[in-house]
C-alpha cells in the first residue's frame, strides 16, 4: 500500500474471522477498504455488531486482522505498534480507569507514557471538566465520563483520534455538548477524527465523510450530502387523510417514486385519518401534483409535511432494513 | 523509566487511599499476632531440642503474612483491572505490562518491608526471642524478594484467568497447599525425608529459612546461599511469567 501524504488512515481489504463458540466461524469484517484524509472528520456508521469496533481496534493495533493491511500515518501497526501508539489517541467503547486516582492524576499518569504530552489542566479545560479535576471517575456523570475519555484520548496531543461510540447512552443535551467539543478539536486544532456511531444524526452533523458498514462490509462511503443525493427518492412527503386513497393512484403522481401507509393498524378510509408516506424524486413536482390531485378528487389532505432525505433513508436503501439499536 | 516511576507513584497513592492498606498492614498481621500470643508458651520438640513455638511462628507467619496478605489483596485488584477494562485502556498507550507490574510492585515491596519490621517488633514484645540488632536489616532485601515473588504469582494467576472469581479460586487452590510446605508453620525437618528435600524447592521455603536464620539465630545472609539461589530463581521465573501471562489484550 503506497502512502499518500495527505492520508491519515489507509485500510485495505481487511478481513477478520472469529471462531464461533460451539464451532464454525464469524466473519466480522469482510474485505473492508477505506481511507481517512489528514484533518478529516470521518464517521463510521452502522448498527451494533456491524464490525465498526473490530475495524477500529485493528487499526489501533489491539487486534490482529485475519487478512488485509492497515497504515496509520503511513506506519503499519503490526510492525511498529509503539510508534503508532505514540501518534494516535484512542477512546474505547467502554473505557475504564484506575478507580482511586483523580481524573487529573490519571491524565498525568497517562501522559507520562508518551514523549509528547499536553498538560492535564489544559485537557480538562478543553472538555469542560476543569472544575472536576480532583474528582474520581466514578464521581462524574455519564456525560462527564465520556468527556473525560475524550480528554484522555488527547493526552499525547495525537495526530489522529479514534472515538468508538463516544455519545452512546448520553441524553440529547450531553450529546450536543460533546459534539461541540469534537467539532472544536477537528476545526480549531486540526485533529483527524475517526468516529464510530450508530446515531444517524451524529454522523450527519459531524462527519465530512461517512462509511456505512453492515455485516462486516462497507456499503457506501461519501459525504452525508452526496450519500443522501444518491437516494432514488429525495426525501419524503407525509400527509394524513380520512378519505380512502389508492396507493397506486399516489404512485402515478409526478415526482413521486413510491407510496406507503402508516395506518397504525387502522384500515385506510375509516374515520380515523391514515398517514401516507410518499418517496419523492422531484419535491416541487411532487407537492404540486399531490395538491392538484387532492383538489380534483376531493381528498382531505391534512398535516402535509415535506421531510428531507436522511442517512437513515440511505441506510435503509443500502441494506434493505432499518438500523438496529 | 518516567512512566514506570509515575506508575509507582500512582500505585502508592491508590494504595494509601484504599482500605486495603489497613487490612494488609494492620488487621491481618495483628490477627495473626494475637493468635501467636495465645500459643506463646508452646514448644516444638525435635531432634535438635525444644524450640519455642512463638519464635518459629513469628518468623514463618510474618513472611506469610506479607506474602499472603499482599498477594491476595493485590490479586483482586489486578484481576479487576483485566476484567474491568483498565488493561485494555492501557493497551492503546505505549505502556508495557512490565512497566505496570514494576509500578505496582515497588510500593507494595516497601509496604511489605514495613509490615515485617512492625510484625517482628510486636512479636518480640509478645515474647518471641528475635534479634532486632543492626543485623536484622539483612531481612529487608529478603522480604523484598518475598513481596516480588508473591505479587508475581498474583500476576501469573490474573493473567491465566478471565474473571476475579476464577483468579481467587485458582489462587486458593495453588497457594494454600503450598504454604503448608514452606516451613512457615511446621519445621521441614518434621517432614518425611523425600518431602523435606522437595519442600526446599517450594517458593518461599528458602526465604522463610533465611529470615528465621537471620532473625532468630543471628546468622549472616551468606549462610543461606543455596536457599537464596532457589528463591532468586523462583522470583526471576515468576516475574518473567507474570510479564508474559498478564498481557494487556486477550
Amino acid at each position: 500500500m503506497d502512502r499518500q501524504r495527505d492520508q491519515a488512515v489507509e485500510v485495505q481489504d481487511l478481513v477478520k474471522i472469529y471462531p464461533r463458540p460451539g464451532g464454525g466461524s464469524i466473519r466480522a469484517l469482510d474485505g473492508v477498504t477505506f481511507d481517512v484524509r489528514a484533518g478529516e472528520f470521518f464517521g463510521f456508521l452502522g448498527p451494533n455488531g456491524a464490525g465498526k469496533t473490530t475495524a477500529l481496534e485493528i487499526i489501533e493495533g489491539i487486534r490482529r486482522p485475519t487478512a488485509g493491511g492497515v497504515r496509520v500515518l503511513g506506519i503499519d501497526p503490526r510492525r511498529e505498534l509503539d510508534r503508532v501508539k505514540r501518534l494516535i489517541g484512542v477512546q474505547l467503547q467502554a473505557d475504564s480507569y484506575f478507580s482511586l486516582l483523580t481524573i487529573e492524576e490519571i491524565l498525568e499518569l497517562f501522559g507520562s507514557f508518551y514523549p509528547k504530552r499536553r498538560p492535564p489542566a489544559e485537557l480538562l479545560e478543553t472538555v469542560g471538566l476543569a472544575d472536576k479535576r480532583k474528582a474520581y471517575v466514578r464521581q462524574l456523570s455519564g456525560g462527564q465520563q465520556r468527556r473525560f475519555s475524550v480528554a484522555a484520548a488527547l493526552v499525547n496531543d495525537p495526530e489522529v483520534v479514534f472515538l468508538d461510540e463516544p455519545t452512546t447512552g448520553l441524553d440529547p443535551q450531553m450529546r450536543h455538548s460533546l459534539w461541540e467539543v469534537l467539532r472544536r478539536l477537528n476545526r480549531d486544532e486540526g485533529k483527524t477524527i475517526v468516529l464510530t456511531t450508530h446515531y444517524m444524526e451524529e454522523a450527519e452533523l459531524l462527519a465530512e465523510r461517512v462509511a456505512i458498514i453492515d455485516h462486516g462490509r462497507i456499503r457506501a462511503i461519501d459525504t452525508p450530502r452526496d450519500l443522501i443525493a444518491r437516494l432514488d427518492g429525495l426525501g419524503r412527503i407525509e400527509f394524513a387523510t380520512s378519505t380512502r386513497v389508492e396507493i397506486a393512484d399516489l404512485e402515478r403522481l409526478d415526482g413521486i417514486a413510491g407510496a406507503a401507509t402508516r395506518s397504525n393498524g387502522r384500515e385506510p378510509g375509516t374515520l380515523a385519518p391514515t398517514v401516507y408516506e410518499l418517496q419523492v424524486s422531484e419535491p416541487r413536482a411532487a407537492v404540486t401534483s399531490l395538491l392538484s390531485w387532492s383538489e380534483a378528487r376531493g381528498v382531505d389532505v391534512r398535516g402535509l409535511e415535506v421531510v428531507p432525505g436522511t442517512l437513515e433513508d440511505v441506510f435503509l436503501q443500502l441494506t434493505g432494513r432499518e438500523m438496529r439499536d | 523509566m518516567v512512566g514506570t516511576l509515575r506508575m509507582a507513584s500512582a500505585s502508592t497513592k491508590q494504595l494509601l487511599r484504599s482500605s486495603e492498606v489497613i487490612a494488609t498492614m494492620v488487621v491481618f498481621p495483628s490477627a495473626l499476632l494475637v493468635i501467636l500470643a495465645l500459643f506463646s508458651d508452646l514448644r516444638w520438640e525435635s531432634s535438635a531440642g525444644a524450640v519455642p513455638l512463638i519464635d518459629f511462628w513469628v518468623t514463618g507467619m510474618g513472611v506469610l503474612a506479607v506474602a499472603l496478605g499482599n498477594g491476595h489483596a493485590f490479586l483482586a485488584t489486578i484481576a479487576n483491572y483485566k476484567a474491568g477494562g483498565v488493561l485494555k485502556r492501557l493497551s492503546v498507550t505505549p505502556a508495557s505490562p512490565a512497566q505496570l507490574i514494576l509500578g505496582k510492585v515497588i510500593p507494595r515491596t516497601v509496604m511489605g518491608m514495613v509490615t515485617i519490621i512492625g510484625f517482628f517488633a510486636v512479636g518480640r514484645a509478645l515474647g518471641a526471642d528475635l534479634r532486632l540488632e543492626p543485623g536484622i536489616v539483612a531481612v529487608v532485601p529478603v522480604m523484598a524478594m518475598v513481596t516480588v515473588t508473591g505479587l508475581s504469582v498474583a500476576f501469573v494467576i490474573a493473567g491465566l484467568t478471565r474473571t476475579p472469581q476464577n483468579a481467587n479460586a485458582l489462587e486458593s487452590s495453588i497457594n494454600f497447599p503450598l504454604y503448608l510446605l514452606t516451613g512457615a508453620m511446621f519445621p521441614l525437618a518434621a517432614f518425611p525425608g523425600w518431602l523435606e528435600e522437595a519442600a526446599r524447592f517450594v517458593p518461599y521455603a528458602g526465604l522463610i529459612a533465611t529470615v528465621r536464620g537471620v532473625a532468630v539465630e543471628g546468622q549472616p545472609l551468606t549462610d543461606f546461599g543455596p536457599e537464596l539461589a532457589i528463591a532468586v530463581a523462583w522470583m526471576a521465573l515468576l516475574f518473567a511469567g507474570a510479564a508474559k501471562a498478564y498481557r494487556f489484550v486477550t
